[in-house]
């Protein structure tokens, strides 16, 4: 995974936008190309890899599930090894695979990734939902190499309690996690699984000899090929300092003027899904002790070049918010109307104006316009369980198309985890004739970690610039 | 928009009012004064609506046509004045300043023997198709002929017709029948009408739907409201005003009003009699009602209209004719008389040879003039810029660096009524917030501001009134899921429920006898503070108000609103929960629990 990508300069936004349009063009047809070989030559139903080992890093501190695996492989069959198959779901159960990416590193440098020689694996989706991973180069008979799996999964913490007082810590528990990989793919020798947790209060582990506790941080294993623990899936119940947000849905409406401006609405219904009060929310307890679980404010970040930013709900402004307008960025502090405690829920718009000569480039072969956009809302680090993002292009526009823009299969339509569905209709503006041609793209289940990878929405149309009035 | 439509109508109104009653100047001045007013501001500002602004307009316009019709003698003119007047029943209650006003004018010109055929056709075209149309409304339906604040206008007309017949008399017969006739003539119709607005105040004041309503004669007897209908008398637009309010929201236009009824007088027209009744007649309503201000706006700017046109005039006249030699000035004054006087403008002072004063004092006082006003100009639009435009809702607060601080309480409030309570919830509130309440928090409330009825106000009054778990059956019984309160005391936020509580008492106690406004007085005053009354410290608002305040600040803390310390700091509740309060304490909601809370 790129990260580092957060803080991209001006410069470079335009050319990671550039590079990934043209990888995707790439990567499409290397998919359908890929899929289409791989159920020619039949599944990989051979032996399992072996793996001499497996460490597991999985955090619980962010909005998602985390697990970020270094694999060992070894080839111990007798001919190359070209190809592996990783099952996701199998290995972490009962959860939405929200992203995946696998990277190859030097074997020789010991698991470490960081080093420059590291190297994206494509994949394909066979039809049990494994991954078919491609080695950069086939294994040799003996040979090692240490693949790098990045997953984000939906995250399931469950209130224990229920209900508190005010005063109260607020605890989740997070349940029915397997620390020993039992892949029939993969044959593994020694596994370690780490939790990273977000406090160090820990109420309740399950004992999965060998555990280890350690400040925040729990590690499980190493468990040897062949020894058994009795049991495998863990409890953790641990003290959550950070509110539990969900954005329940977000509507992202962008409207291309025929003049200078991209106008973007955003209309966000966030819930705080942790536990709700006994009592009652009491001002007093509030101000006397103001607890980290009860949302306060939303950071949203915007591009460097919004202006007219507004924050406003049914009841009109909302007159608490703060701008900053920094080199790279807008950095916007959003205080809702009263905080988000457990179980309660708001509602409110926010919008904001790009120019367009930064988001809309024009092909120079056919002459069609290209608006791409970042997918994800202005607001950082909350789940989003449903995403809708349309773009209004100018009337009288023709050839309307569009989708995500993403290098693999994940968030195409294609995609099996999620519901990603595009649509076309016309919207009626100010003083529109026969309305403006609407591209609308849906999606579910998305994780925040994904504004680290160029991930965009794009819609090409054609327009004739003698109508721009 | 509405508003400024309706305001420049009102202007324009104005200035055919004052032109037709006496010149274009005065029609100028007093159209730019109504244009500027702050009390009109108040209530045409854009962005919001207040069919007052509406009202306001067709105030103006119709005296304007009916001025016309009287003058004129038609009958066009007095069908376009009723028409007028149609609308103005239409859109605000009102009306009756204009039903009773002409009345009044009219009686007045046949007393000062002003009775003319033209003001007969007029007056007759105006009442008799005004109450005609008025009937067709379903508000006021037969109302318009049945309830005695009607009756001035039909007793005039009535009046009318004699005179009209004793002039007919007068013409017709000689000296000595026409005596005789007359002095038959008087007594029988004094003796006739006698008897039947005898018979008619009678029957009108027995009847309890036909009687004086509850406004109109708080009206005639200011301590009437206050005695026997305390929900008119809560409303704090109903109040009697602060002497200061007179001079913020009129300015000027109430210090020229004076000379404007003296320049009135000279000389002494149909029209101008109008603005001199007119004018008086409104100082006393608003006087008395704080919310009919804005019946006396407009005759304050015309009035101040006259008097500066007036002023200006002679000014005028002396910074151009007036020098040291007297000898050619007279001369060229003299020019000038007969110059005006063939224009036949009806301008009071243009035709005198007096008032001629110094050059020198003229340009001063005209100086002086051009400084009143734009300093009138300047704080009219400061006015309308920092009290009149912001909505009532958010609060603002400069800070000491310059920049302003936002009370939005009541909508975090509301907004987390909307966000986080059942849909189907009832929401209990004192009848201030009903509409607000229904708009802005989207749930069904106990009461709303409409008050045709005031027994669910009292209902709700008394249950704020009552011990808590009195409140609680009854707020039970109406099948109440929330209550919320306004709460000043943090912030210094004065009208807030326990400064009107005094109002949910009275109109609790006016339905309800278990509510004895005595038993919440301490020492001689409503108060929260240590002399309090044991009733009062246990009522079911103080508790709402206060519960867990004296944690924020302290047991000795003070009450910033009204200054005292609580009466009882250690306010417990046991059958309603608090659920939320707002940044500043504004708002505070607490559930009406199922079942109490013994533990606590």
């Amino acid at each position: 995974m790129a990260r580092g990508t957060k803080g991209r300069g001006p410069m470079c936004t335009m050319t990671t936008r550039l590079r990934v349009w043209n990888l995707v063009a790439i990567a499409s047809v290397v998919l359908l190309a890929a899929s289409a070989s791989a159920s020619a030559t039949g599944k990989g139903k051979g032996k399992p890899v072996t793996v001499s080992k497996l460490e597991r890093e999985v955090d619980l501190t962010s909005q998602n599930l985390v697990v970020a695996s270094t694999l060992d492989l070894k080839n111990s069959g007798s001919e190359p090894l070209s190809y592996f198959v990783y099952c996701a779901t199998k290995i972490v159960k009962d959860r939405t695979l929200l992203w995946i990416e696998f990277e190859e590193g030097d074997s020789s440098g010991g698991g470490d990734s960081s080093g420059g020689d590291v190297e994206k694996l494509a994949w394909t989706l066979g039809d049990d939902k494994c991954m078919e991973v491609k080695l950069s180069k086939p294994l040799a008979k003996n040979g090692q190499t240490s693949v790098e799996v990045y997953e984000v999964y939906s995250m399931d913490f469950e209130n224990i309690p229920g209900e508190i007082y005010q005063s109260e810590r607020q605890m989740v528990g997070f349940t029915n996690f397997d620390v020993v990989v039992s892949d029939p793919s993969l044959d593994v020798n020694e596994q370690t699984t780490k939790f990273y947790l977000p406090s160090t209060t820990v109420d309740y582990f399950t004992e999965v000899k060998p555990a280890n506790k350690v400040g925040s941080e729990i590690v499980y294993g190493p468990y040897k090929k062949g020894s058994n623990p009795d049991r495998s899936t863990v409890t953790i119940i641990v003290e959550h300092p950070e509110p539990l947000l969900v954005i329940e849905k977000v509507v992202r409406e962008v409207t291309v003027s025929s003049w200078n401006d991209i106008e973007v609405e955003e209309h966000y219904h966030i819930r705080n899904v942790g536990p709700t009060f006994k009592d009652g929310f009491s001002r007093v307890e509030y101000s006397r002790n103001p607890k980290a679980y009860i949302a306060n404010d939303f950071s949203l970040v915007l591009p460097k070049e919004a202006h007219s930013l507004f924050f406003i709900d049914v009841l009109g402004n909302i007159t608490t918010s703060n701008a900053r307008f920094e080199h790279e960025k807008v950095t916007v502090e959003a205080v809702p109307r009263f905080p988000l405690v457990g179980g309660w829920q708001t509602h409110f718009t926010f919008g904001y104006k790009l120019p367009k000569y930064s988001f809309i480039r024009t092909e120079p072969k056919t002459g069609s316009k290209v608006l791409s956009m970042d997918i994800l809302p202005a607001v950082q680090g909350i789940h989003i369980n449903n995403l809708t993002i349309s773009a209004a292009v100018p009337e009288f526009s023709t050839k309307v198309g569009g989708g995500a823009l993403a290098s693999t299969v994940l968030f195409t339509e294609l995609d099996p985890f999620r519901l990603v569905k595009t649509s076309s209709g016309v919207k009626k503006h100010f003083f529109d004739l026969f309305g403006r041609p609407v591209h609308t793209l849906e999606m579910s289940d998305i994780s925040p970690e994904l504004s680290q990878v160029a991930f965009e929405f794009y819609v090409k149309y054609s327009f004739n610039d003698i109508l721009k009035w | 928009m509405i508003g400024p439509i309706f305001s420049s109508l009102t202007s324009i109104s104005t200035y055919l009012m004052v032109r037709q009653i006496r010149s274009r100047g005065a029609g100028l001045l007093a159209a730019s004064f109504i244009a500027t007013i702050p009390s009109y501001i108040s209530r045409s500002v854009a962005g919001s609506y207040d069919n007052e602004a509406v009202a306001i307009f067709a105030l103006t316009f119709t005296f304007y046509l009916y001025l016309k019709s009287i003058r004129t003698g038609s009958m066009f003119w007095g069908v376009c004045a009723s028409c007028s007047y149609f609308y103005m029943v239409s859109s605000w209650g009102g009306y009756t300043f204009i039903i009773n006003l002409i009345p009044i004018h009219a009686l007045a010109l046949l007393i000062i023997d002003k009775f003319s055929s033209k003001l007969y056709t007029g007056y007759s075209m105006f009442i008799i198709n005004g109450t005609l149309l008025a009937m067709v409304l379903p508000v006021v339906g037969f109302n318009a002929v049945e309830t005695s604040e009607h009756f001035s206008g039909f007793f005039v007309l009535a009046l009318m017709n004699g005179v009209a017949l004793v002039k007919y008399l007068k013409g017709t017969l000689t000296e000595a029948a026409y005596k005789k006739a007359l002095r038959l003539f008087v007594t029988t119709s004094i003796a006739v009408m006698g008897v039947i607005s005898l018979g008619v105040i009678t029957f009108a004041m027995t009847s309890p739907t036909l009687r004086w309503s509850g406004r109109s004669l708080s009206l005639l007897d200011p301590t009437y409201a206050s005695k026997y209908i305390p929900i008119i008398a809560s409303v704090s637009e109903h109040q009697a005003p602060a002497w200061s309010s007179f001079i913020n929201d009129l300015r000027t236009a109430i210090i020229l009003m004076a000379s404007g009824i003296i320049s009135c007088f000279r000389p002494l027209s149909e029209g101008s009699l109008f603005l001199v009744i007119w004018g008086v007649l409104s100082v006393y309503f608003s006087a008395v009602m704080v919310r009919l201000m804005l019946v006396l706006a407009p005759v304050a700017c015309c009035l101040a209209g006259i008097a500066l046109s007036d002023v200006l005039e002679v000014l005028c006249r002396s910074a151009k004719y007036s020098s040291d030699n007297n000898q050619p000035e007279t001369q060229k004054v003299e020019k000038k008389k007969k110059g005006k006087q063939s224009s036949n403008r009806r301008n009071s002072a243009s035709g005198s040879k007096y008032g001629l004063i110094p050059r020198s004092l003229a340009l001063l006082g005209i100086a002086g003039i051009i400084f009143v006003l734009s300093y009138h100009l300047f704080h009219c639009s400061f006015l309308g810029g920092e009290g009149y435009s912001s909505p009532s809702i958010i609060l603002q607060s400069r800070s000491r660096d310059g920049g302003t601080y936002v009370f939005d309480d009541y909508r975090e409030g509301y907004s987390w009524l909307r966000e986080n309570t059942d849909y189907d919830a009832k929401v209990a509130s004192w009848w201030d917030y009903g509409y607000q309440t229904t708009a802005m928090a989207d749930r069904t409330v106990l009461v709303d501001n409409n008050t045709w009825n005031n027994t669910h106000i009292a209902t709700v009054g008394r249950a704020m009134a009552s011990p808590e778990k009195k409140a609680w059956d009854q707020f039970r019984k109406l099948d109440v899921d929330y209550v919320f309160v306004i709460f000043g005391g943090l912030v210094g936020y004065s009208s807030d429920d326990i400064n009107k509580f005094l109002w949910m008492v009275r109109i609790g106690g006016g339905v309800y006898g278990d509510i004895k406004e005595r038993d919440y007085i301490g020492e001689g005053y409503y108060r929260i503070d240590e002399k309090a009354s044991k009733t009062m410290l246990n009522t079911l608002m103080y508790k709402l108000s206060y519960y867990r305040f004296a944690e924020i600040v302290g047991r000795d803390g003070q009450d910033r609103v009204r200054g005292t310390k609580m009466g009882n700091p250690d306010v417990k509740l046991t059958y309603f929960q608090e659920v939320f309060t707002s940044k500043h304490w504004m708002l505070r909601i607490y559930k009406v629990l199922d079942k109490p809370n013994l533990a606590a």
